[in-house]
């Protein structure tokens, strides 16, 4: 049993926890979550308790008294530092998924319909339909959801729920826009991937481009998962295709499904690897690094990776948010998967089976000369494409056709050949047949515009820019100019600058003062690319240690700084 | 305003002729014009394509008439102006593709600097150039910098100096981590493309027991609480050369515990590491080995005492290096990673040797039998070192950590003064590195 509060912070945590800085948070409540986010509350591996009635229980009694909706207030934060609000709003996506899943096949969601599934959530029984007493003016849950995009916002993230465009939709649309997979359209997907993959058509260690890209010619009966896995705006595709690749990769394959088995959580056993790709110029040699990311359940444990057959254990360390270290060399083939111990849920550890990979310059330190598998590139964002060498031919037809363009092809061997300085050239990818269309997939932009930030001081460890020394900004867009929208994030109403600016030049910042700003590129009245930024006072400047330290060799001893080691009683 | 289009039609492969209207398009300047191509997905055979059209525009057909005609692009004139939404009744909706006459800007990518950081032959000193506190407040900023990021790579480290307005050359940025290094602030990799901030860390002077400085990792914070519990001075550097020397008045017997910083007393640093550095030929063994070069790719020239000359007289063969020792610098040309390296050649063990560039050169003179002599002043305890017998960093370094001041420079930069330098510390120095001492 948990209460409201320890709800609140357990699924603030589940949502945001070792999730990179920049990206954007859905807060997919369903029930799936819940008993996920629940067996974290549990005494013992025996605990039977139903985590979605536990969870409903614990918002009424905090968010309703006789039949009225009590929302947290607006402004309390928890002492933890989160919103009080998050299981409330928790809640409010929790009746989107359930009306989802009964609406399928109406054309308009209808507001009432939801209010009944909020109704039913809330524990409402007063026998009315429509908005519950409490709620009753409409928009009155707004302040909530406001209250948690600045928070995330502040927090370096960017957030999706936002206003519908249809009157029919205005406020319903923000718990409407968090509602992704539904525990159906899940268990829709295991089984496509589940029957496939005993065809052969689908390997195991497949990546999240090829699975995505092979959901996409698949035809599926719910209609929210047709339009869910075509979505068109930028940011819900981002969230759905993880979601996706989440249950391709959350699959026991030892085990047989048990569809009788729905009110169980699916266990996320594996996490994930991409390449960090380090060159040592004097030798000339390229290296590809396994790069484990965070998973969402790691709460700091000591994790130990073990190669295949090796007692020699790789402690696994946190390099920044959302990832470790680097731990070795591997093949880019991947299809690799490695023991992993120190976690109660987390078994292996797997780096996909990969024909191409596309690696970016650290978003945190662009001209560190390191690229990894960090997010998709931007527009007007050079990346490495490293891939086999039969996607050379494909590659060229993309360069003759004006859809990319690249500085530099480098053989890395027989079987894999670098593309350098990669650039998207257009938007305009409608009507080709490619000969691959991972690849295809993979490199069509779905963004229409990027807001990128160079120069200035930045502190990584911050994700920030120090006062007096702010970044120059450009939009990058095959459009002339484009409408730019700054706010003070604890100020979201009042607006710092609205213009219409010149896009692909960069300019100037406002001098603003310390605080969290967000800026947001408008074209058509619709947001098309979002980017935070937090400016920082010298005085905030802490003293991180550095993972790799340098030291001096003196013989008999070592020095950093002042300090002497002798090196023999090391 | 709602945009319009002309209606065109034509047979040809649509990707083909669209990529020739854009091109025609660009090379016209004419992107504001024609900002966009809107046209009918189709692979091969008919097709349409609309342009966009400003109904303000006086003689518009003919101007795209006269446009088409002179870049020879295929297309007939179908319509009057359409909206977006009429054009949607020529073509279905999911079948109109667009293309973007705009081009994305070509910015400089990332390149790798092919000079190696660690060779300062380039790095000159002018006198007539005094710089103000200004510039001395900026590199204590440097260090705020430094102490928060923890560590880096190279290519920031320049990005951050130039940022901050440190150096007018590029080369000159060269000399700053070294300079960094010397004050105990950070740390280098063998290559010095990597850095890496060092421990905060109280030093006692050497020449004066109740007075001590502050090394490495600093913040505006960690400045303020000392402040405000101890008798502080900040000292610039010579010329703000480098970030303050921040002093302390002791005595200290422990370390100091503040507010959650934890700042370890090092005691007598300078002293501590002079005892302890090896001998020339010791040093040699210790430093970084680049193993089993092959330097035939490689343009190669030599150190002459005042500059890089070509060298023919070195050659390799059979794995063995024929040449005289001293300093060499290595150029690769090659396309994807042209680079240069320094190294001195070390003939008799047959290997050559990366480090610190003043310490390279430092061991080409001695090679060649060149002894440095330098000044002690006893009462003053101060050294001077001729500017062209620079020390090895890691000796530099415990004269450096004897005051927290780097050296300063005679008006004529011919001399090198290290202050608060004791008698034991120079003749230390003097007996490991086979050097000279003459009385002032």
């Amino acid at each position: 049993m948990a209460n409201y509060d320890e709800w609140n912070k357990a699924i603030a945590e589940y949502f945001v926890k070792n999730l990179p800085s920049g990206s954007t948070v859905y807060l997919s409540v369903d029930d799936e979550t819940l008993m996920d986010i629940g067996v974290r509350f549990a005494q013992s591996e025996t605990d039977s308790t139903n985590w979605v009635e536990d969870f409903k229980k614990a918002v009424q009694t905090k968010c309703t008294y006789n039949n009225v909706v009590l929302p947290p207030l607006r402004y309390e934060v928890q002492s933890d530092k989160f919103p009080n609000s998050v299981a409330f709003l928790a809640a409010m996506v929790l009746a989107a998924h359930y009306m989802v899943r009964e609406e399928e096949g109406k054309l308009k969601i209808s507001s009432t319909a939801y209010f009944k599934r909020l109704r039913q959530v809330l524990g409402i029984s007063d026998g009315n339909t429509g908005r519950p007493e409490g709620l009753k003016e409409a928009g009155s849950e707004v302040p909530s959801w406001e209250k948690w995009n600045r928070w995330l916002i502040g927090n370096g993230w960017l957030y999706s729920a936002e206003q519908g465009e249809g009157g029919y939709n205005k406020f319903i649309n923000y718990p409407l826009s968090q509602a992704l997979l539904r525990e159906a359209d899940q268990q829709a997907l295991e089984h496509r991937f589940r029957e496939y993959e005993s065809q052969g058509e689908l390997s195991r260690f497949s990546d999240k481009d090829t699975i995505n890209s092979w959901v996409r010619k698949q035809q599926f009966g719910s209609k929210h998962l047709r339009e869910l896995i075509h979505e068109s705006d930028f940011r819900r595709f981002e969230a759905v295709t993880d979601a996706v690749f989440e249950v391709f990769s959350s699959i026991d394959w030892d085990q047989d499904s048990d569809p009788t088995n729905g009110k169980k959580p699916i266990l996320k056993r594996r996490m994930k690897a991409e390449l960090y790709r380090d060159e040592d110029v004097i030798m000339g040699n390229i290296t590809y690094f396994l790069y484990p990311r965070q998973p969402r359940q790691y709460n700091g444990e000591r994790l130990t990776v073990f190669l295949n057959g090796s007692d020699h254990p790789y402690p696994l360390q946190e390099e920044r948010q959302g990832w470790f270290m680097p731990l070795f060399p591997v093949n880019p083939s991947g299809g690799l998967s490695y023991e992993v111990k120190g976690h109660p849920q987390i078994r292996e550890l797997v780096l996909p089976e990969r024909n191409f990979w596309i690696l970016v310059p650290d978003p945190d330190n662009e001209t560190s000369g390191v690229f990894a598998g960090w997010k998709k590139p931007g527009l007007g964002e050079y990346f490495i494409l490293l891939c086999r060498k039969e996607y050379m031919y494909q590659m060229m037809q993309f360069r003759q056709q004006d859809l990319i363009k690249w500085d530099a092809d480098y053989p890395i061997d027989k079987e894999w050949v670098e593309f350098q300085g990669c650039m998207i050239n257009t938007l305009s990818w409608e009507d080709i047949k490619p000969e691959y269309p991972d690849l295809y997939e993979a490199l069509k932009p779905r963004i229409t515009a990027t807001i990128s930030l160079k120069g200035g001081l930045r502190v990584p460890n911050h994700s920030g820019w120090l006062q007096g020394y702010l970044p120059k900004i450009t939009i990058f867009a095959f459009d002339d100019s484009i409408s730019l929208k700054l706010v003070n994030n604890s100020t979201p109403d009042e607006v710092i600058m609205e213009k219409i600016v010149k896009t692909n030049k960069p300019m100037s910042i406002p001098s603003l003062e310390p605080g969290v700003y967000l800026f947001g590129a408008h074209s058509s009245e619709k947001i098309v690319a979002q980017r935070s930024i937090q400016i920082l006072l010298w005085d905030s400047l802490d003293s991180p240690q550095p993972k790799q330290p340098f030291n001096a060799n003196i013989g008999t001893c070592t020095m950093r700084g002042a300090f002497i080691t002798n090196n023999e009683k090391t | 305003m709602v945009r319009k289009y002309i209606g065109m039609h034509t047979f040809s492969e649509s990707r083909y002729v669209l990529s020739r209207i854009k091109k025609a398009v660009q090379a016209e300047n004419k992107e504001k014009v024609f900002p966009e191509i809107k046209y009918e997905i189709k692979k091969t055979g008919d097709f349409f394509y609309f342009l966009p059209a400003d109904e303000q525009e006086k003689n518009l057909l003919a101007l795209i008439n006269t446009f088409l005609s002179r870049w020879n692009l295929p297309g007939v004139i179908i319509s009057n102006l359409m909206t977006l939404n009429e054009v949607r009744s020529w073509v279905k909706p999911h079948k109109i593709g667009t293309i973007q006459t705009f081009e994305l800007p070509e910015l400089p990518e990332w390149q790798f600097d092919a000079v190696d950081p660690l060779d300062l032959s380039e790095v000159t000193f002018d006198p007539s150039d005094p710089k103000n506190t200004s510039f001395g407040y900026r590199f204590d900023q440097l260090r705020y910098w430094l102490s928060a990021t923890a560590e880096g790579s190279w290519q920031t480290f320049k990005d951050v100096c130039a940022v901050l307005d440190l150096v007018d050359k590029a080369h000159a940025v060269r000399s700053i981590p070294r300079r960094l290094t010397l004050l105990g602030s950070i740390e280098r990799s063998n290559d010095g493309r990597k850095w890496s901030i060092n421990p905060t860390m109280l030093v006692q002077c050497a020449a004066g027991e109740d007075s001590y400085f502050l090394t490495g990792q600093q913040s505006p914070r960690l400045i303020d609480q000392l402040k405000e519990n101890y008798d502080v001075e900040t000292l610039p550097q010579w010329n703000y050369q480098g970030p303050s020397c921040v002093r302390l008045k002791g005595p200290f017997a422990d370390n100091v515990a503040l507010n959650g910083f934890n700042i370890v007393n090092a005691g007598n640093v300078s002293i501590k590491l002079a005892k302890l550095l090896p001998d020339l030929e010791e040093w040699k063994d210790i430093l970084p080995v680049i193993d089993r070069l092959s330097t035939t790719t490689y343009n190669i020239e030599r150190w002459n005492g005042t500059q890089y000359v070509q060298c023919d007289t070195f050659y390799e063969r059979d794995g063995r290096y024929y040449g005289e020792s001293g300093l060499y610098r290595l150029t690769k040309k090659a396309e994807n990673n042209p680079y240069q390296i320094v190294l001195y050649l070390d003939k008799p063990k047959q290997r050559w040797l990366r480090g610190d560039w003043y310490g390279l050169r430092f061991l080409t003179y001695n090679s060649a039998g060149q002894q440095l002599e330098v000044k002690y002043d006893t009462r003053a305890n101060e050294l001077l070192i001729p500017i062209e017998g620079h020390l090895p960093l890691l000796y530099e370094r415990s004269l450096v950590l004897a005051s927290g001041m780097l050296p300063a420079r005679d008006n004529n930069n011919t001399w090198l003064k290290y202050t608060n330098i004791s008698n034991e510390l120079v003749q230390l120095l003097a007996e490991k590195l086979n050097i000279t001492i003459g009385e002032i």
